[in-house]
């Protein structure tokens, strides 16, 4: 470096330093005085995100090669399956839905027996002509808790 | 099959069908567990004296240990729990005229009797289809009735929906109209 440069950067290294620093105040306060969730609620994100071509996205996508990548066999010895069997208590699950269909399965049998029972009583009253109701319920039905 | 349109039959006279279905499952279950008694005795009787025991189903004898096995059977069902195994089956129960459980003196009238229903081509049984409260021979006899009387379950949920059990008020009879179901329902 010259005598001449040395003279130059006398100058300009203070002026810029300066500059550098009233940069950094009026960066600042712009920043400051900027409400940014009031310039976010300006953006329409609808139209943005209408704009986007999620199909053309997808279709850049090789989903072949992502899981490709991914260890599947690792993945599965990572899961705990006996931890996760003893959780969910897979025994109870069972005989409680089991339980429940067989449950479900005799009350169907009995409604369509009641049913056959009522088509048999219409023919005998057509029968024996008989006009009068059918008799009332011998017993009230009790509701559940 | 929603429980809404079951709870519409729980409390009303049990009709034919029904009554046969689970006479045939009574039948059935109470003949298999006397073979099975008889098998055992005669197994137990060669255990012990070393001879073959084999029953003669051509004498009385078992024809009478049948008969008493079936009274005792149905007897003894209808005086503690108001129904058999198929009566449960197809929900079904045996109460007094009045609503009331069946007490044991009725409940043995009714097995008593029972057995003569079946005669004169169940004879006895006419009363199932033609009488109006759907009352066999047996039943007039001892003054029972049988209803429907199932607890009737909300689908899925398993949550209890209603059922008309021991000690349910009777409604007001003869002086309201049915709420039975059309037939075919």
């Amino acid at each position: 470096m010259n005598t001449r440069d040395r003279a130059g950067k006398r100058w300009t290294d203070p002026a810029e330093a300066l500059a550098q620093q009233v940069t950094e105040r009026v960066v600042d306060l712009v920043v400051g005085a900027i409400d940014v969730n009031e310039i976010v609620a300006r953006v329409d994100v609808n139209a943005i995100i209408s704009r986007v071509d999620i199909d053309a996205v997808l279709r850049k996508i090789d989903l072949n090669d992502l899981l490709g990548q991914v260890d599947v066999n690792e993945l599965a010895q990572r899961i705990d399956v006996a931890g996760l069997v003893e959780k969910a208590d897979l025994g109870a699950i069972i005989a409680q839905s089991s339980g429940g269909m067989a449950r479900e399965a005799v009350d169907a049998v009995r409604y369509r027996t009641a049913g056959l029972d009522q088509v048999i009583d219409h023919w005998v009253r057509l029968l024996l002509r008989r006009k009068d109701p059918a008799p009332p319920p011998l017993l009230a039905v009790q509701a559940g808790p | 099959m929603t429980a809404q349109p079951a709870l519409r039959y729980q409390g009303h006279y049990a009709g034919a069908v029904s009554r046969l279905a689970s006479f045939v499952i009574d039948i059935v279950v109470s003949a298999g567990i006397f073979s099975v008694a008889l098998a055992a005795i005669s197994y137990g009787a060669q255990v012990i004296t070393g001879n073959l025991v084999s029953w003669n189903h051509t004498t009385g004898v078992v024809a009478g240990l049948f008969a008493a096995w079936e009274l005792a059977y149905f007897g003894f069902s209808w005086a503690t729990n108001g129904r058999t195994l198929g009566m449960a089956v197809f929900g079904i129960r045996v109460v007094r005229t009045d609503g009331a459980d069946l007490e044991p003196r009725h409940a043995t009238v009714r097995a008593l009797v029972f057995p003569f229903s079946f005669l004169f081509c169940g004879l006895g049984f006419l009363g199932i289809l033609v009488q109006r409260e759907h009352r066999a021979l047996h039943d007039l006899a001892a003054g029972s009735a049988v209803i429907y009387a199932w607890t009737v379950r909300a689908p899925g949920t398993g949550e209890l929906e209603a059922a008309p059990g021991p000690g349910a008020t009777p409604p007001e009879r003869r002086d309201q109209p049915s709420t039975a179901p059309a037939a075919g329902a």
